[in-house]
């Protein structure tokens, strides 16, 4: 059941209703029921594994020392390895599925279990609340990945409905809508076409097709992520924010500030900082950034791309940062925004190539053949596509650009009723009437990790 | 919360009725008037039409005519032994006819007999390719509520509903007539007035088509298994393919495809060069036959054929696994001979 399916239309009313008309005390209950039915419909085998690797860090958390901390992080790493890179093992081993959600439910619980052991929350005397913070299904399958400090006492606390909240978190959840289903799924039907038949297109296509998945991934990724924060935001949670118009950083470093927040954030936390971080002088510096980076990598598969992809960003790191400590030039915002949305793109084509000699193969012709005219016939695009794909990103960013002044979404709030509703049913429609006309809905592309 | 729940209700109202009526209204495909199909310009979802309409007069008919919109133009009323349909539709490929037959099945109507037409179309044309196309989208046989909300959300789209208006706007056409036809026997305008452009012989080929010999066999196979398994009495048949459409479709697998039937189902072969197939009065372009055409394969199948035709032809041979191999050395020969082939030795 995926948040853009019709049966989520119905289930999310229904659990809403439900929640607010329950007891405080039952609502926690209530919600973990909800979420592992909500993970049955995903993952039906795997609702035992979420589970044991529920209860395995209730456990060390209130066991916390040093060997059942190690213990709990070094199990974890082992399942997770396991089923991210069994299916490289020939034979009955490609068989097996990857748990949805294995990826992000394993480091909550891992940032869990260190925030426990570092004593900077207490861990829980009830396990119910473990479970929940794991298993709460509007973050349980692609993230944001929560910390417990933030997510426990707001699942804990006595709340009563706040209409504020849940207006915003409808906002949020029609915007997320607005750049999946319009932007997102769009653009993947031509940039499938691209990277899943790559030897019959060659030069501008190539190029179109990397330009067209960096903004793919943002607005499925994004879109996902504001759907989840929305759905939250009904329940009266307050989700840790995951993007930050990303495509507008200034460089490298300001992108990984903005970008995938909970993963990054999670990863300056529990593998950069424990490596030393920066404060082992530059060399030990840029090496901790490579492997920070690299782990990133791996996080996301087995496939060597995922690696090079990794490999990449660290190497981004350490080139910005011999620049900041070098150049004494300080480079014009647009400029540094051009190269970093560039360098960003570049790989972005190792994420999504299916290998990485097709990745190169890609870059080597990208400028053979310039032919814009021809592109547009191969991409088999229709002018009403273009037009709207054109119109929905400049959208995009035209909020992106405002966001970073004000949060836009809640500015709503000053606009007439009239005026509030139009743009909510102009928004609506436009969404509708594409998803339908296309009838596309392509998976989250953060769903298999 | 009342407030919130109030405004959201009100939200989703609004938004309702702003896309359903429209939709519903013009509804180009005639789904949402299934029932009262309005001859618009726009050629109705009939896969979904005419089997809606059987399975709600299950009593008038026990008989039916599967196949391509080829099928057509086959004057069903015509035919012995039974209360016949014609449930032909445009590009109906073997993969669609078996939902079609369990459609039917499941909605407690067990065919006694059903003819099945096909020719290259069956082999060519992949179901997928027509999953988006709402003109070909299937009935929702299994009935399930998911299935059924689905089927209907798909016909929300108001895009296409707009782009649809240019044609209704501008067609004149015979409501009365498409009605009766549709609620009756299912068939084409038998007194279609279309004469075949001499000066357009070219083979009717689409840019999608592309052979899938295995996998056409193997839902042929699944309807004849499951005509077996309802005691259904089944008659396969090929069409009689416009000479060029023939010749473009035996350098594409035909053949082959001819030769692999054989092997799931015994069948009337119409196929080749022959007197329908070389002559233009036949059809009323290069795909479609005409009545008079439909009416001579069906008098062959009915009360045997001419057996010149049958040997030196393969005109209205009837196929079996036994004979599949002089049959397609006949329709070889033929080639070979008109240079439609070209023979590479054995």
């Amino acid at each position: 059941m995926q948040f853009t399916s019709l049966a989520f239309a119905v289930f999310l009313p229904l659990v809403f209703m439900m929640y607010w008309a329950a007891p405080q005390k039952a609502r926690i209950p209530l919600l973990l029921l909800v979420s592992y039915g909500f993970y049955l419909t995903l993952s039906p085998g795997y609702v035992v594994l979420l589970i044991l690797i529920s209860m395995l860090t209730y456990l060390v958390g209130k066991h916390c020392n040093q060997k059942t901390l190690i213990f709990g992080i070094i199990l974890q790493i082992i399942i997770l390895a396991f089923f991210k890179y069994v299916g490289l093992l020939p034979g009955m081993f490609q068989n097996i599925v990857i748990p949805v959600g294995i990826s992000f439910y394993m480091f909550k619980s891992i940032s869990y279990m260190v925030d426990v052991y570092q004593k900077k929350i207490e861990a829980e005397e009830k396990a119910i609340p473990v479970f929940l913070y794991l298993a709460f299904f509007p973050d349980l399958v692609s993230g944001p990945i929560n910390r417990a400090g933030n997510l426990i006492p707001q699942l804990k606390a006595d709340k009563t409905f706040d209409e504020s909240q849940a207006v915003y978190g409808m906002r949020l959840i029609l915007w997320g809508l607005f750049q999946k289903l319009l932007i997102a799924d769009t653009l993947a039907v031509y940039v499938n076409r691209v990277f899943d038949m790559s030897e019959a297109f060659l030069g501008i296509s190539y190029m179109i097709a990397m330009f067209f998945y960096t903004i793919e991934i943002y607005c499925d990724f994004a879109g996902y992520s504001n759907m989840a924060i929305g759905i939250a935001r009904l329940f009266g949670i307050t989700s840790m924010e995951n993007f930050k118009s990303p495509y507008l950083s200034v460089n490298i470093q300001d992108f990984w500030n903005r970008w995938h927040i909970s993963l990054s954030t999670w990863l300056k936390d529990y593998v950069y900082i424990p490596l030393g971080g920066s404060r082992k002088g530059k060399i030990k510096t840029y090496l901790n950034l490579l492997i920070t980076f690299l782990v990133s990598g791996i996080w996301h598969g087995g496939n060597l791309t995922f690696l090079v992809w990794g490999l990449l960003h660290g190497i981004y790191q350490v080139i910005y940062r011999l620049y900041k400590k070098c150049c004494n030039v300080r480079m014009p915002k647009i400029l540094g925004l051009i190269i970093t949305f560039l360098a960003v793109s570049c790989a972005w084509v190792f994420f999504r190539a299916d290998n990485v000699m097709q990745a190169l193969r890609m870059f080597r012709y990208m400028f053979y053949d310039m032919d814009l005219m021809l592109a547009y016939r191969k991409f088999g695009m229709v002018k009403k596509d273009l037009f709207m794909l054109v119109a929905a990103i400049a959208v995009l960013f035209g909020f992106d650009i405002a966001n970073r002044k004000v949060d836009v979404l809640r500015q709503m709030d000053r606009l007439a009723i009239p005026i509030r509703y139009t743009i909510y049913l102009i928004f609506s429609i436009v969404i509708l009437a594409y998803h339908i006309h296309n009838g596309i809905t392509q998976e989250f592309i953060y769903f298999s990790f | 919360m009342d407030r919130f729940l109030f405004r959201l209700f009100l939200f989703v109202f609004l938004l309702g009725i702003t896309v359903i009526p429209i939709n519903v209204m013009i509804d180009p495909y005639n789904v949402f008037h299934a029932d009262e199909i309005r001859d618009n310009g726009v050629e109705p979802n009939k896969n979904y039409i005419k089997t809606k309409y059987v399975i709600e007069h299950q009593d008038e008919y026990d008989s039916y005519l599967f196949g391509s919109s080829r099928a057509g133009f086959i004057d069903v009323s015509k035919l012995p032994d039974g209360s016949w349909y014609n449930l032909s539709y445009s590009e109906g490929v073997p993969a669609e006819q078996v939902d079609t037959l369990k459609a039917l099945i499941v909605n407690g109507e067990i065919p006694k007999q059903i003819y099945l037409s096909l020719d290259n179309i069956s082999y060519l044309v992949s179901p997928q390719y027509h999953e988006k196309q709402l003109y070909r989208k299937a009935f929702p046989f299994t009935g399930s509520l998911n299935e059924k909300i689905g089927f209907f959300t798909s016909y929300l789209d108001t895009i296409t509903t707009l782009e649809s208006l240019s044609v209704i706007r501008n067609y004149e056409g015979d409501t009365k007539d498409l009605q009766r036809r549709m609620y009756s026997t299912g068939c084409e305008d038998l007194n279609a007035d279309i004469v075949f452009d001499e000066e357009n012989k070219e083979a009717y080929w689409a840019s999608y088509y592309s052979p899938r010999v295995d996998e056409a066999i193997a839902e042929i196979q699944e309807f004849c298994d499951i005509c077996t398994a309802h005691d259904i009495k089944l008659t396969v048949f090929t069409n009689p393919m416009y000479v060029t459409t023939y010749e473009k479709s035996i350098n594409n697998e035909y053949l082959v495809f001819l030769e692999r039937l054989s092997e799931v189902t015994d069948y009337y072969n119409f196929s080749g060069y022959n007197r329908i197939s070389m002559d233009d009065s036949y059809y009323f372009e290069t795909s479609h036959f005409t009545p008079e055409a439909a009416d001579i394969i069906m008098d062959i199948m009915l009360n045997g054929g001419n057996e010149d035709e049958i040997v030196i032809q393969g005109f209205g041979a009837y196929v079996t696994k036994d004979n599949a191999a002089d049959f397609i050395n006949t329709l070889k020969f033929q080639a070979y001979t008109t240079g439609a082939l070209i023979y590479e030795g054995e």
